[in-house]
């Protein structure tokens, strides 16, 4: 394939501005008469106030209003940014007198500036009664733990199995075949067990959103979201106020990863902001974000396998506990995607159970988070085929090219598993994970290394320091298919350069430089000739949001389906203007040609003439696609790692990627998505945990103790794209590559553990005092 | 944000810097770090250093002289001038290079970390462990052990003036327990050789710090508290590594 | 209260309060382009040079740096004069969500202006107080690397 526009790494058009700091980001929109909203926050991880009195706060000069549930409506809704059935509980209230975790919203406090709201904040009287909070998720059902959510108003909106009872607050299965009878088939059968951690996005741009009623009377939310249309409609449902009197802004996003796709603010600026007809700003701090916004789910996943001495998987069972937290929101989906972005990677095991549970504790909320369960899963799952390998003495890179998903294969669980109801089948139009696989074990010299560090190596035993080398291999998907949506306007102008408008969410990531590309590739003139606004609900047709790696994909199908349209309007006003038929017209070089001659017009000819001369009318056209596939990106992950026995310490030395995301629109961006992943996933094997006391009060809030790699934690970082990978049914080939590489540092790492020490990591993070354990055989 | 309106001063000359300390409610802005961080409630005046000229470096017959309102970052930078002359520096600065980050250690003042002692702080043990000594003034200047500064802090006000090095050849063995780079250090060990002596400093045990020769050490003497992120074990089974190490490094 | 500052080269009056920190009393006054990330000095979005030196503003109270010279990102350059660094971090893809950027530029010039030749140890202390949770920092440090060679051709500092 030959492109002009895309798979080139023009620049990010919003780059310049933001290396020069002059893009505005939500927090950068506030004037000096904007108020200050401050949430105070729960001191217990579960209570109930039973009394509630602000009037000396009230008092306090330069205090404008608290809002709490004394003088807020109550609506149940949920605050997850998904499509509408949500399949979450609605278990939400804008201010509720039931504090579920440490660091729940009492009440906000609005005042002239936040010294004022702090200093009145210290004047509320507040009376708990305190109970004895659940923080350990595994207890979720004992007949001593609390129920988390009886109230009678909380729902589901949709059949997931909300169980409030049991403290459930979703719940899921798929079953293919019959794996009691696959297990009764097998040579060998082996079960696991592990623990995956709390984790935070931490994205540089605390959330953030800021009101003000316009001069119509409107609401006008400019919010560091993901999700904008989703906020506009949830913001309507939670605050009574209707869609048509509600605008949502998204500005430049400072980093979302799942964070931002959430109406965790708007709902509270937007009753407050509706009330008072003045400008109000609520911008989490630091420490509060990791509380109060929502995190990565921590799981507990079981899995039992049943396999022949060859290496074949007959049966697998895998069950995911998942702790939700506080609130349901995105587990039943993050639980699914366990199974759905798992278990079609190597689709030929016949019979398959998948369960997944989602169950409530008083501890911080979990949320979408780049990888979305699959990050998750994926521990055990790859885990589980190294031990299968080593069990049966088959090599892992060729293990995974053997049995991994081809070209023109399906898997059943793309039906059983969808997300809040079944899925749709689809078949594979691309898979490059062979050609990964190679080229990233070449790249790090897999096999010789392989067998150098093996812990059965004599070699190295009774060293300090031990080598060890690990793989796996991981997909994820590109868009949820029948559920999500995308769609664009294009017009062109007198120049003949083009404005396109539309619903698609860039939150950092660079689609809106990537979607210009794909609209520039059609419209066959250069990037430069895009115009783009994006995600302003007045301004810009729908668009479901940045998340579920959809946004190059779907977002990118409906901007190419627009831009169609365009071009064969401006080919009709061409083959008027140069009396040709439409076959005989080529585009280049902003003009339209007839084919192997000289003779041209130029588009801003046409549009000039379109505007003032002939057939008088704006070239324009809107596309709107949904999602009918979800072809997954495929990764190969190794990693070279030497362990320090003496102090547990675990030093990355390379990494190695090669990804395939059909085609890359723009190379560098595309890289930069795998980089960003893959540290992101290295720094979440290794360091990043929520610390907690046993009354469920986090302990490392704030990033002086909750630590993040910076550039000089990095190892070796290779990274390789895979080449001549076309998706058909993607925009010019391409898919999706946001989420796919945060899945592999873990079981990487703990599979190269394995292979230097013959031990078997279940537990998140690796610490050095974990690994000392392990290696003692204290774990 | 403080809870009073906070009135600045500017001083030139130390005895005016200590005439104003002596009022209620008044605290010495060095770089600001750690009154940022901490806020704390009293505060009425904060008495900025910036004009007292107290940010030098530099070697006289063989004592390394530093100002207190030095910044770590000018003074790793500054040492780099001078490192032809004092053995001392190459081990301050490099010891020093480890706390916070860049723009931190801009703002870090060394005088600063030895009032403030802060408990991950990077800048003491390498100062214990070469025996600085901290020339203060409260009326008049005196000399004292900067031992004594940490572990009893004269109670009436006073300003550090100096803190003053011997130089001398040792080499040196510098640990710490973080879990990133750019973290504070949860517990940290600093062992320096000179002749034949190697005296081990310790921050993250019970004690405010424990020295001692490493000659005489002895884990069980050592008491350790389980911290958020490591264990009081994982600590004493670190340090014995630690030892092990200095031991190995510094040819004991 | 309203202070005298330099900033960007400029004489400026600032409205602020004694305790406003340099963050706040910048940010208060339309510098938008110093972020405010955590308010602890542990990512550095807030960085600006104080007399060429990077520090992290949301650490400093304002009043203390009056009379020094004050350099945000826009100092360094701007939307149609962009610095080359500016432009060096462009071009290497080190920018997305471009949040924690004007503090990374910020440490690239710091660092340049001292050392237009830094080692690969060198380029990653200058950087090792800033965050970015996007790139995974390969891009970054591709950037500064990319600003120095620029540099060395005779780029302007």
């Amino acid at each position: 394939m030959s492109f002009k526009e895309v798979n080139r790494s023009v620049r990010k058009i919003d780059g310049i501005g933001l290396a020069t700091g002059e893009e505005k980001f939500t927090e950068d929109y506030y004037e000096k008469d904007t108020l200050v909203i401050r949430l105070m926050p729960s001191p217990h991880a579960y209570c109930k106030i039973i009394e509630f009195d602000e009037s000396e706060a009230l008092k306090v000069e330069g205090v404008i209003d608290i809002f709490s549930f004394k003088n807020v409506e109550r609506k149940v809704f949920t605050t997850a940014g998904q499509s509408y059935p949500e399949p979450a509980p609605y278990d939400c209230v804008i201010f509720d007198d039931v504090m579920r975790h440490q660091g729940d919203k009492v009440c906000a406090v609005v005042a002239i500036d936040e010294k004022t709201a702090l200093k009145a904040m210290k004047k509320i009287k507040v009376k708990y009664e305190v109970y004895e909070p659940l923080v350990d998720f595994e207890k979720y059902d004992d007949p001593e733990s609390p129920r988390i959510h009886m109230e009678k108003d909380k729902k589901q909106i949709i059949p997931i199995n909300f169980i409030p009872e049991k403290n459930i607050a979703s719940e899921v299965d798929a079953k293919v075949g019959d794996v009691e009878k696959g297990f009764e088939e097998s040579d060998n059968i082996k079960e696991g067990e592990v623990f995956t951690q709390y984790a935070h996005h931490c994205p540089l741009e605390n959330p953030s959103c800021l009101g003000s009623i316009d001069s119509r009377g409107r609401l006008v939310l400019v919010t560091a979201t993901q999700v904008p249309f989703h906020v506009r409609r949830i913001v309507s449902l939670a605050t009574g106020i209707p869609v048509r009197m509600i605008r949502v802004i998204k500005p430049r996003i400072g980093g979302g990863f799942g964070n931002k796709q959430e109406a965790l603010l708007e709902p509270i600026v937007a009753s407050i902001v509706w009330r008072l007809k003045r400008p109000a700003r609520l911008v989490l701090k630091r420490d509060e974000t990791f509380v109060f916004s929502r995190t990565r789910h921590p799981f507990r996943i079981r899995y039992k396998v049943g396999y022949n001495n060859d290496g074949t998987i007959n049966a697998l069972k895998l069950d995911a506990l998942q702790n939700t937290g506080a609130f349901g929101v995105h587990g039943l989906t993050v639980v699914s995607c366990v199974g759905s972005k798992i278990l079609p990677l190597l689709n030929k095991i016949p019979n398959l159970l998948f369960t997944g549970k989602a169950v409530y504790t008083n501890l911080p909320a979990g949320g979408a988070y780049r990888g979305y369960g699959a990050t998750q899963g994926y521990f055990a799952y790859t885990q589980m085929i190294d031990q299968i390998c080593e069990d049966c003495g088959i090599d892992q890179a060729d293990y995974y090219k053997k049995h991994c998903v081809k070209k023109g294969e399906t898997s059943p669980i793309f039906k059983a598993l969808g997300e809040g109801k079944p899925g749709h089948i689809f078949t594979i139009d691309s898979c490059e994970l062979p050609q990964c696989i190679d080229k990233a074990s070449e790249d790090i010299g897999w096999k010789e290394k392989k067998e150098k560090y093996h812990f059965k190596n004599e070699r190295q035993k009774g060293e300090r320091y031990l080598k060890g080398i690990g793989m796996g291999c991981f997909m994820q998907g590109s868009s949820v298919p029948y559920i999500d949506m995308a769609s664009v306007y294009i017009k062109m102008n007198d120049d003949g350069s083009f404005n396109l408008n539309m619903g698609a969410t860039d939150l950092g990531t660079g689609s809106d430089t990537v979607l210009s590309q794909i609209a520039a590739e059609v419209l066959e003139v250069s990037t430069e000739e895009i115009i783009v606004i994006s995600s302003d609900t007045d301004v810009t047709p729908f668009d479901v949001g940045a998340y579920a790696s959809s946004t190059t994909y779907l977002s990118g199908l409906a901007v190419k389906d627009c831009a169609q349209k365009v071009k064969k309007i401006i080919l009709d006003y061409a083959q008027s203007m140069l009396q040709a038929d439409t076959e005989e017209l080529e585009c280049h070089d902003g003009r339209v040609f007839i084919k192997g001659s000289d003779k041209n017009v130029s588009y801003s000819d046409i549009c000039t003439s379109s505007m003032h001369n002939e057939d008088l009318q704006q070239i324009q056209a809107t596309g709107s696609t949904m999602s009918k596939a979800s072809p997954p990106p495929f990764t190969a992950h190794f990693a070279e790692i030497e362990i320090d026995t003496w102090t547990g310490n675990i030093k990355v030395l390379k990494y190695t990627t090669a990804t395939d995301c059909g085609t890359a629109i723009n190379p560098k961006l595309a890289e930069g998505q795998v980089e960003g992943a893959l540290v992101n996933g290295l720094s979440y094997a290794l360091v990043e945990d929520y610390k907690f006391t046993e009354k469920g009060t986090m302990l490392n809030k704030g990033f002086s103790r909750y630590k993040i790699f910076t550039a000089k934690d990095l190892p070796e970082i290779k990274t390789i794209l895979a080449e001549d990978s076309y998706d058909e049914t993607g925009p010019f080939g391409a898919k999706s590559i946001a989420e796919v590489n945060i899945n592999g540092p873990l079981p990487v790492i703990s599979n190269a553990l394995y292979n230097a020490t013959g031990k078997r990591f279940k537990k998140a993070p690796f610490t050095p005092e974990y690994v000392l354990k392990v290696l003692a055989g204290e774990e | 944000m403080f809870e009073n309106d906070i009135e600045w001063i500017f001083p030139e000359k130390i005895e005016k810097v200590y005439e104003s300390l002596k009022k209620e409610g008044s605290r010495i802005h060095s770089g600001g770090l750690t009154l940022n961080r901490l806020r704390p409630s009293n505060v009425k005046t904060l008495i900025d250093l910036q004009k007292t000229g107290l940010d030098f470096l530099s070697i006289e017959q063989g004592i390394i002289q530093i100002g207190p309102y030095l910044s770590v970052g000018e003074f790793i930078e500054r040492s780099k001038d001078l490192k032809k002359d004092g053995n001392i520096l190459v081990f301050l600065a490099d010891v020093f290079s480890n706390a916070g980050s860049t723009s931190i250690r801009n703002r870090m003042t060394i005088g600063g970390s030895v009032v403030g002692a802060p408990s991950w702080s990077d800048i003491i043990p390498p100062l214990v462990a070469v025996d600085a000594k901290i020339e203060i003034f409260s009326g008049e200047k005196k000399q004292i052990d900067i031992l004594e500064l940490i572990n009893n802090k004269p109670q009436k006000p006073f300003v550090v003036t100096k803190i003053t090095v011997k130089d001398q050849d040792l080499n040196w063995f510098y640990r710490r327990l973080t879990n990133v780079r750019f973290d504070y250090p949860y517990m940290n060990f600093c062992a320096v050789r000179s002749n034949e002596k190697v005296k081990c400093v310790l921050r993250g045990s019970e004690e405010r710090i424990k020295i001692f020769d490493i000659e005489e050490y002895k884990n069980e003497k050592i008491t350790f508290r389980d911290d958020m992120y490591f264990s009081a074990d994982y600590k004493r089974h670190l340090l014995d590594i630690y030892i092990k190490e200095t031991k190995e490094n510094l040819g004991c | 209260m309203y202070k005298n500052f330099k900033i960007n080269g400029k004489k400026i009056e600032l409205r602020l309060e004694n305790d406003s920190t340099l963050l706040k009393a910048l940010r208060d006054n339309g510098f938008t382009e110093v972020k405010n990330g955590c308010e602890e000095g542990q990512c550095g979005a807030c960085m600006v040079l104080i007399d060429g030196r990077p520090v992290n503003s949301c650490q400093i109270f304002a009043i203390s740096v009056q009379g020094k010279e004050i350099t945000t990102v826009k100092g360094i350059g701007r939307v149609g004069f962009p610095s080359f660094i500016q432009e060096a971090y462009v071009d290497a893809g080190a920018v997305q969500c471009g949040f924690c950027t004007p503090g990374f530029i910020i440490s690239t010039y710091a660092l340049l202006k001292k050392n237009p030749n830094p080692s690969e140890e060198e380029i990653l202390e200058a950087l090792d107080g800033n965050l970015c949770r996007c790139t995974g920092y390969e891009k970054i440090l591709d950037a500064v690397r990319l600003a120095a060679k620029r540099a060395r051709e005779g780029g302007r500092l």
